[in-house]
């Protein structure tokens, strides 16, 4: 029973967690590559730099959250949300903007985001330095040990308060983001612009405010999975890089310019991470007197080395690539 | 009149493919583009719509010259353009097709989404369905129905009949004349030539970018000359 | 002469420059930098010709130069006698047979479809096979990796001339790069970037966690030099050696690529770069074409690797980098002009300057801060202020990026279009 309480722990809650980081910035990457048709390398900076927003703006305001009975880094995550949103629009007015207006190939807003990338981790890193920052400096972090009713179940399934509130954000974000784009005027012409640029320009779609309300959406959900991240384990410098291929795995696992693919994607990539190197040896031990004698458990029995646990979203991503570049779910109109 | 471009000359980059194209259409009216391909048709709809910019000539909308106004302004000045591919929303629903045609109003218009179901009955039963996977003529019907929901007053259709079985081409036609009738301006380009001046009011033969006969439907269908280079047999 | 006036002039830009350099940080920090510089040329090339004559987005070129470092590292460091007195030796081999088993049973199975078993059958059969395939070379190759972890640190060099590591370093490159193109080349060119990308973090993953065949973390040197060593000659004379070296391999490069650029070959190139589909029409084999550049680009960028790793004397996987070798790479192509080989070895030594200098002049304008700032305000600076200084360099290159992409799109020394008639 403890060996499931503990694969419950590793698998299901882990993978979950990561997952919806994933889904988080997986959405904004697909919603960016449907629209302005470009894969945006400067996601995974537009996640950290979200999160450095939240750690300023919890300086600043520290004591807000224990009134609030919530960590101060989830009660600022509106202000740093609404923060990103701006740099977002902001990044693409200055940078994205000037070379669209010059119809250039869209493989060279792609080396513009790159250029992107480097500045918003070179500008965080030189204002808040490389070491390894924490919003729980003086808060406490929560963590909830849930018993569970069974005999042979000594052990208890472990969530912190971050990572509900992860899942809770997750899904309110998903619900608002499928009520957006599903009953609003302009989340329906966003859709449409995704899938006929051409035909919404000519059906007198303001093309621009599409733009700005993606990158303001791409923006906020890029925050608060940089946030949620950084609230369940800390913000690390090179947290961007590690991030930015998981989640354009996701966003292209689930096809790209779909919204709920994305959100497929990332707790697929997120699960696979942690399935991959779950030692499965855990599971299999009690089990070995039913097992012939001669064969022996290893100690360890993952199906990858932990260490090589960052090569799992690339394996997954190429995989995809080479066998369904337009995503699992092909065919398949949403 | 309601349209009139004079001299148009347009291209996209390189050579011009127009060179000094002339039409004018009254409210009401059905205009036909024909002429061999590669002679500037689907271009003259795209550079009455504004989708290319005009080296020379100008366009304008019952004496407004609307020359320099982007494409996406033009649509509310009353002006919808229905491309001859690609022309619908292929991953949103059919009512959402129209809804996106209708985007540019701020008001209620149930009533003419309501029109729109009259005039195309089959797309009453399907508004909640995906418009990518309509029938061909179902699609067609979809395409113009975007079109029409701003209730425009002047309606450019590139070839609106391609590609669609005879029982669906006879339909589109008869809704192109209804249409029409409800003092709509219709400018049509189309490959058939012989049955696109049948329900002409005006029809403008093109060849190299130039307009070679301006005259009626009638007239120019028992024109010996347009008969023999452009209707065939 | 009128007609190459840009390039002299930005040379002549460089040059003085470096003159600057030479005069306030001495003579051995700036030969080490221009032999840096020169190797980051000879990798510039390498991706010029597969971005500007190809149009191919390579963002994994730090996987093939952590290629062309490693082969040349285990080429030419010397033999470890503990590992070859060892059992390991005859295990490895035993182990290499089970390799070559498992792809012939592999082989097999794909072509299966020629005994009339169905496509559907065949992928389920490769799809388990490649599973077991995966856990029996994992479990084996586990105990012998052990094996000589424990008996000897790792498995050493060949001992072999340092120029064989080059060559064979820019060959396997090359062999590497041929069946990443096969597999991606089809792919739309932003996919192909995030693809080689994943493919560059999974080479430089392989290489950093085979402790037995690279000492991982622990890292390899003193690499070998193929000229007299600082220790033989002093700093400046080994490095001015090594200088001409790798500036003359710079220079052949150049002549070679630029008579091929001139070549059909060249001209085909650009024609499939410019309008595949109409070169596919005309009957040239776009993807083939493609494919041959790309490994030909890679080879390039191994073999300069393999110049920079044995420069450095220190082979370590972890210290490949995407930023300093992939996206400066990519820098110096674009400021020097994709397409253009002068302009890609201007670039490389143009942005190398920039990215060295970066640092010591951010420190400079942070000690002034510094100063000022708790002279006026009683500013306390931030302990770590040196660390971050050495990030500028990041925002500095991202910001040259986006300055190029907006200002010179073509670069400062634009491809020269050949008047075709």
């Amino acid at each position: 029973m403890n060996e499931l309480i503990f694969f419950i722990n590793k698998v299901v809650l882990s993978g979950a967690i990561i997952g919806c980081i994933y889904a988080l910035g997986a959405i904004g990457i697909t919603l960016i590559f449907g629209i302005l048709r470009f894969a945006h390398f400067a996601h995974a900076d537009l996640m950290t730099t979200g999160a450095f927003f939240a750690l300023i703006f919890a300086s600043l305001l520290s004591g807000v959250g224990p009134i609030a009975g919530l960590p101060t880094g989830f009660v600022v995550l509106p202000l740093a949300a609404a923060a990103t949103a701006l740099l977002a629009i902001g990044l693409d007015r200055m940078f994205y903007r000037p070379l669209r207006a010059r119809n250039i190939k869209p493989i060279l807003l792609l080396v513009a985001s790159l250029g992107v990338t480097l500045m918003l981790q070179g500008i965080t890193r030189l204002f808040a330095g490389t070491s390894i920052r924490t919003f729980f400096t003086s808060e406490k972090k929560d963590i909830f040990r849930i018993d569970v009713p069974f005999d042979l179940a000594t052990r208890n399934i472990v969530i912190t308060e971050p990572q509900v509130l992860l899942f809770v954000t997750t899904i309110v974000s998903i619900f608002c983001l499928h009520q957006f784009l599903t009953r609003t005027r302009l989340g329906k012409a966003m859709r449409a612009m995704a899938d006929n640029a051409n035909l919404a320009l000519v059906s007198g779609i303001n093309t621009d405010t599409v733009v700005s309300a993606t990158w303001i959406i791409a923006g906020v959900l890029a925050a608060a999975g940089g946030v949620l991240l950084a609230l369940d384990v800390a913000l690390k410098p090179d947290l961007s890089f590690n991030i930015l291929l998981p989640i354009f795995a996701a966003a292209i696992v689930g096809g790209v310019g779909r919204p709920y693919g994305a959100i497929a994607g990332g707790l697929l990539v997120g699960f696979s991470e942690a399935l991959a190197v779950f030692n499965w040896s855990l599971l299999i031990r009690p089990f070995a007197d039913f097992l012939p004698a001669w064969i022996e458990i290893p100690t360890r029995l993952s199906i990858v080395p932990t260490e090589y646990k960052l090569i799992v979203p690339f394996v997954i991503l190429i995989a995809v690539l080479l066998w369904r570049p337009t995503g699992i779910f092909r065919g398949q109109i949403t | 009149m309601l349209i009139n471009a004079t001299n148009l000359v347009a291209g996209y980059g390189g050579e011009p493919v127009l060179n000094g194209v002339d039409i004018e259409l009254e409210a009401g009216q059905i205009g036909v583009i024909v002429g061999p391909n590669g002679a500037g048709k689907s271009t003259v709809l795209k550079s009455i719509f504004g989708l290319i910019g005009l080296q020379q000539g100008k366009v304008e909308l019952e004496g407004e010259n609307i020359s320099d106004v982007p494409p996406n302004r033009r649509v509310g000045l009353g002006i919808a353009y229905v491309p001859q591919e690609m022309n619908i929303f292929q991953t949103l629903t059919v009512q959402e097709n129209l809804e996106m045609g209708a985007y540019i109003r701020r008001d209620d218009y149930t009533s003419a989404m309501e029109r729109m179901f009259d005039l195309f009955p089959p797309l009453k039963q399907k508004r909640n369905s995906i418009a990518g996977n309509l029938s061909g003529g179902q699609r067609q019907m979809v395409a113009i129905g975007r079109a029409l929901m701003v209730d425009p007053r002047l309606l450019l259709l590139d070839e609106p009949t391609v590609g669609l079985s005879p029982a669906f081409v006879h339909d589109i036609i008869e809704r192109i004349i209804a249409v029409a009738r409800s003092n709509v301006g219709v400018l049509v380009v189309e490959q058939n030539a012989r049955r696109a001046l049948e329900i002409a009011d005006t029809g403008f033969v093109l060849a190299g970018g130039r307009n070679l006969y301006t005259d009626t439907g009638e007239n120019l269908l028992n024109n010996p000359a347009v008969a023999k280079s452009f209707l065939g047999r | 002469m009128t007609e190459y006036r840009r390039e002299i002039v930005l040379f002549a830009i460089v040059g003085i420059v470096v003159m600057i350099i030479l005069g306030i940080f001495g003579q051995a920090y700036t030969l080490r930098m221009l032999v840096e510089a020169t190797c980051f040329a000879i990798i510039a090339l390498g991706l010029t010709i597969q971005w500007g004559y190809a149009g191919l987005f390579n963002a994994g070129i730090m996987g093939f130069v952590a290629v062309g470092g490693f082969i040349t590292m285990f080429l030419s460091f010397p033999i470890n006698d503990s590992f070859w007195q060892s059992d390991a030796p005859r295990s490895l081999a035993l182990f290499a047979l089970l390799v070559a088993t498992i792809a012939l049973v592999l082989f097999g199975l794909s072509q299966m479809h020629r005994i009339g078993i169905s496509q559907r059958v065949k992928t389920a059969l490769i799809l388990v096979a490649l599973v077991f395939a995966f856990f029996i070379f994992n479990s084996n190759l586990d105990p012998i990796a052990r094996m000589i972890e424990k008996e000897a640190g790792f498995i050493g060099g060949l001992g072999l001339p340092v120029f064989v590591g080059w060559i064979v370093g820019g060959i396997a490159a090359a062999f590497v790069a041929y069946w990443i193109g096969r597999a991606c080349l089809g792919l739309r060119s932003d996919y192909l970037a995030i693809a080689t990308l994943g493919f560059a973090e999974i080479i430089k993953h392989i290489l950093k966690n085979a402790d037995w065949l690279t000492r991982g973390t622990l890292t390899v040197s003193p690499l070998p030099w193929p000229v007299p060593t600082p220790n033989e000659l002093g700093f400046i004379t080994a490095r001015a050696a090594y200088l001409s070296l790798t500036a003359v391999l710079v220079a052949v490069i150049f002549v070679l690529l630029q008579r091929a650029y001139q070549a059909p070959w060249g001209r085909m190139m650009r024609a499939i770069r410019d309008n595949d589909i109409a070169a596919e029409a005309m009957g040239k084999n776009v993807n083939l074409r493609r494919l041959q550049i790309f490994v030909l680009g890679s080879g390039l960028i191994g073999f300069g690797g393999a110049a920079l790793v044995s420069f450095n004397r220190i082979f370590d996987p972890s210290g490949f980098t995407p930023l300093k070798h992939t996206f400066l790479i990519w820098v110096m192509v674009l400021l020097g002009g994709a397409g253009n080989n002068a302009g890609a070895i201007f670039g490389a030594i143009a942005v190398y300057i920039i990215w060295v200098m970066s640092e010591p002049l951010t420190l400079f304008v942070f000690d002034y801060a510094a100063h000022y700032g708790s002279l006026l305000f009683g500013w306390e600076p931030p302990a770590d202020l040196t660390t971050r200084a050495l990030q500028s360099r990041v925002f500095v290159i991202g910001l040259t990026i986006t300055l190029t992409l907006r200002f010179a799109p073509q670069g400062l020394l634009p491809e020269r279009r050949i008047k075709v008639s």
